[in-house]
């Protein structure tokens, strides 16, 4: 069994900075991700759906705050990383930059984002750094519901008509190069983690695991050759944001997931 | 008044609120004690059975923290009308003189009632003799499930309508 790791300190200087990446990543991709699920809670085709989405968001923030509470072990001032920083300074999956404009987008989000994210956290299952290992299991826990969610309205638009379809082919083309791209190249900060065990695969070990995840929904909606023929491009790709530079969500969505209009609010 | 002002004020207003909701909560806390004896009633419950395992449990309790584990017992859930213990959300307690720990695991990583949580068992536990400080510790292993919920709290939970 590989050496554990119980304090962020014992990791050497290159896993250290390769982890703290990997943890703020997470982090803020699924800090997106629940605001993305929160922008459909009203106004989802269903009651439920709508209901749905307030429990994905639910779980995605309080994802997120498990994950940025991590980043206190690597002397990361947590409060600034959580309220203060500018859109440029995200580091999450270019995928969540914008929000989706139907419920298709919102679909292909939850199949395509939360899906590599949560293959992304399977590969720490049996991470060296124990406390990233021990939020791993109920965080999965709790995706296995939006794996759920997403392929149930997956299927349903790949079945009920031509239309569905097509908007929900449209969706997942429009995102899938900068999905397949967050995993990143097998780089530098790839190869640390690994070495490190940290994690048990990166970069394209991911992709091939994420692509085989969803092949059966790929192929149950005439998909199944869209991930395959596609080449991830890194070009100006940053390893350590896993994302392109010079590119950065919304400012919109930024002031309003770090509460700017409520500080001043808050009761502790 | 100023915007800051009035930022000011309603931060304050905030502020008794809360301490009006501790009033409220010790009122409810009651009520729901009432409840769980119906609801006890109304599933069947096999009050005998239910006695002895606890008894057992009761018996299997480290010396030292006995008392700190049945002070718990006390503490109900903010949303579920049965006790943290019969949740299954307190891990272990430990004891340095008059100093506990206590590592408690909440049912959901995004779960609105935490600081509330964390609050009554702090609150509750310095109540008991010879404790003078007490932290909370949030852990996540192993994940909570229902598996860990005692008989006697999924008795209760059948009986108010929750499949557990």
């Amino acid at each position: 069994m590989a050496r554990t790791t119980t304090a962020s300190v014992e990791l050497d200087g290159a896993a250290r900075t390769a982890t703290h990446d990997l943890i703020l990543s997470l982090a803020d991709s699924k800090r997106l991700l629940g605001m993305r699920y929160a922008e459909w809670i009203l106004g989802a085709p269903e009651l439920e759906a709508g209901i749905a989405c307030a429990s994905m968001a639910q779980d995605e923030w309080g994802h997120a705050r498990l994950l940025y509470a991590l980043l206190k072990e690597f002397d990361v001032d947590v409060d600034r990383v959580e309220h203060g920083r500018e859109a440029d300074e995200y580091c999450n999956m270019v995928a969540l930059d914008e929000a989706p404009d139907d419920w298709a987008g919102l679909i292909a989000i939850n199949v395509l984002c939360d899906g590599a994210l949560t293959v992304q956290l399977e590969a720490l299952r049996a991470s060296s750094y124990v406390p990233l290992r021990q939020r791993v299991g109920k965080l999965l826990e709790e995706e296995s519901f939006h794996a759920a969610h997403g392929a149930a309205w997956w299927r349903r638009f790949a079945s009920a008509s031509d239309a569905s379809r097509t908007a929900l082919h449209d969706a997942v083309q429009a995102r899938a190069g900068d999905v397949l791209a967050w995993f990143g190249p097998d780089g530098p900060g790839a190869r640390t983690l690994i070495g490190a065990s940290v994690a048990d695969g990166a970069g394209s070990t991911l992709r091939e695991r994420f692509v085989e995840k969803i092949a059966p929904l790929l192929a149950s909606a005439g998909l199944g050759d869209v991930f395959t023929n596609i080449e991830p491009s890194f070009e100006s790709f940053e390893e350590a944001r896993r994302r392109p530079h010079g590119r950065a969500p919304d400012r919109a969505t930024i002031q309003r997931i770090r509460g700017d209009r409520n500080r001043e609010f808050l009761m502790d | 008044m100023t915007q800051s002002e009035a930022i000011r004020s309603v931060a304050a207003a905030s502020r008794r609120t809360r301490h009006d909701l501790v009033a409220l909560r010790t009122a409810e806390a009651a009520r729901r004690a009432e409840a769980v004896s119906e609801a006890r009633a109304r599933a069947g419950v096999d009050e005998a059975a239910l006695r002895r395992a606890r008894e057992a449990w009761v018996a299997s309790l480290p010396h030292d923290t006995a008392a700190l584990w049945l002070a718990l017992c006390d503490v109900s859930d903010p949303e579920l009308p049965i006790s943290l213990v019969d949740l299954g959300l307190i891990y272990d307690i430990r004891r340095v003189d008059t100093h506990v720990d206590v590592d408690c695991t909440f049912t959901a990583s995004a779960c609105p009632c935490m600081a509330f949580i964390k609050e009554d068992i702090r609150d509750r536990l310095l109540e008991e003799p010879n404790v003078s400080s007490v932290q909370v510790h949030e852990v996540w292993d192993p994940p909570w499930t229902v598996e860990r919920m005692t008989e006697e709290g999924r008795a209760v939970l059948r009986g108010a309508g929750v499949t557990v």
